[in-house]
């Protein structure tokens, strides 16, 4: 519970200074003390943060295949035994209602097979270019019948007279 | 509220029931941005029963932050402000924060600066067969735009608060509530109801 206390605040503790509180450094200190049995040093701002980081890493990761939205409550019509919460739900019941519930995955906000999406990222599907077969064009070459020029008439050329 | 297009369909009878006053000591908070309007649901024949509150999958998460007052601290009232052409509904919620740390300092001026719905429990529950019982104890506040810190004050002299703080939650000036406090009944029950609560409360809610 106090990891998960801290886990809550722990991306606003290492970004925003204001967050750094008395009450949440105390919270650090004493689940650290807890995992290692060592104190940390009450000026060091570092430290807090460090301290954080194997705290976070200590919680083993989540087993469960599915994560239902925060506020969710699962329900089968006329079976109370499959309702269920975040807080209360088996990989069992989540393949069972994806079974037969496939519309409800939209109150998951994990599943198995999906890929981890990051929360708030929005995920583009690339754009599939069809391919396109190239274009043959058979340019034929141009022959420009060149019309025979015709003969002018042409002025004798001057010639110079030689003077006798 | 469309004037006009709503007309009485049904009869109001005698309450037999035990109708008890006022709200819990202990309401939840949650921030307005973090609320899932599309997935949230409500009764297909009354918009004012809301069936499934649910919070978006953001980072860090969204979480429904308790605040708990002492002894009845905490206090609700709805009115009907009738405007020109239109009929709305404020929502108001006075809280009252026994200590005065940094941390409830911060805490208020976080308040200030952002908007969120409450769910507050009610002491009446209505119990009366045939109609399920729990689904007059949680009601959502700031349904539509959220509510704001209206006033805060602290009075260090306040022989009541001794010290604490007095805050006043409402509806903005001019854009208040469509409907009245929403009705929050989950799965049919109200152990039901509580266990979707408990799904979104904060780790640092006990």
């Amino acid at each position: 519970m106090l990891i998960d206390e801290i886990q809550s605040f722990a991306r606003d503790f290492i970004n925003i200074k204001s967050f750094r509180t008395t009450s949440r450094k105390a919270k650090i200190r004493e689940a650290y003390k807890i995992l290692t049995g060592e104190d940390i040093k009450l000026s060091c701002n570092t430290c807090y943060i460090e301290a954080l980081f194997t705290i976070i890493n200590s919680k083993p990761m989540a087993t469960s295949k599915y994560e239902l939205k925060k506020g969710v409550l699962l329900t089968a019509f006329g079976d109370a035994s499959k309702t269920c919460t975040n807080d209360t739900i088996t990989d069992e019941l989540g393949d069972w209602y994806m079974k037969h519930y496939p519309e409800k995955a939209i109150y998951f906000s994990r599943l198995p097979g999906a890929p981890p999406v990051p929360p708030s990222v929005k995920v583009i599907p690339p754009k599939i270019i069809p391919p396109v077969e190239p274009k043959v064009e058979i340019i034929s070459p141009k022959v420009e019948v060149i019309p025979p020029v015709e003969k002018v008439n042409q002025a004798p050329k001057r010639t110079r007279k030689t003077t006798k | 509220m469309t004037i006009g297009c709503n007309q009485i369909v049904d009869c109001i009878l005698k309450n037999c029931a035990n109708l008890v006053p006022g709200i819990k000591d202990k309401a939840y908070f949650i921030n307005y941005e973090d609320v899932d309007k599309d997935l949230s649901t409500f009764d297909p024949s009354n918009s004012l029963l809301c069936t499934q509150l649910v919070l978006k999958t953001v980072s860090p998460p969204a979480y429904a932050y308790c605040v708990e007052g002492y002894n009845f601290s905490n206090e609700h009232k709805t009115s009907l402000v009738k405007k020109t052409y239109q009929k709305v509904w404020e929502q108001g919620f006075v809280f009252r924060i026994f200590d005065n740390t940094p941390e409830t300092k911060l805490w208020i001026q976080n308040a200030v600066d952002s908007r969120f719905i409450i769910i507050q429990e009610n002491n009446y529950n209505k119990d009366i067969a045939p109609v399920a019982a729990g689904r007059t104890v949680f009601e959502i506040l700031g349904w539509d735009f959220g509510l704001e810190l209206n006033a805060a004050e602290r009075d260090a002299n306040s022989d009541e608060l001794l010290g604490g703080w007095l805050l006043t939650a409402g509806c903005s000036d001019k854009l208040k509530e469509s409907l009245p406090p929403l009705a929050y009944f989950v799965g049919g029950t109200l152990t039901a109801t509580r266990a979707a609560l408990a799904s979104m409360v904060a780790p640092c809610c006990p």
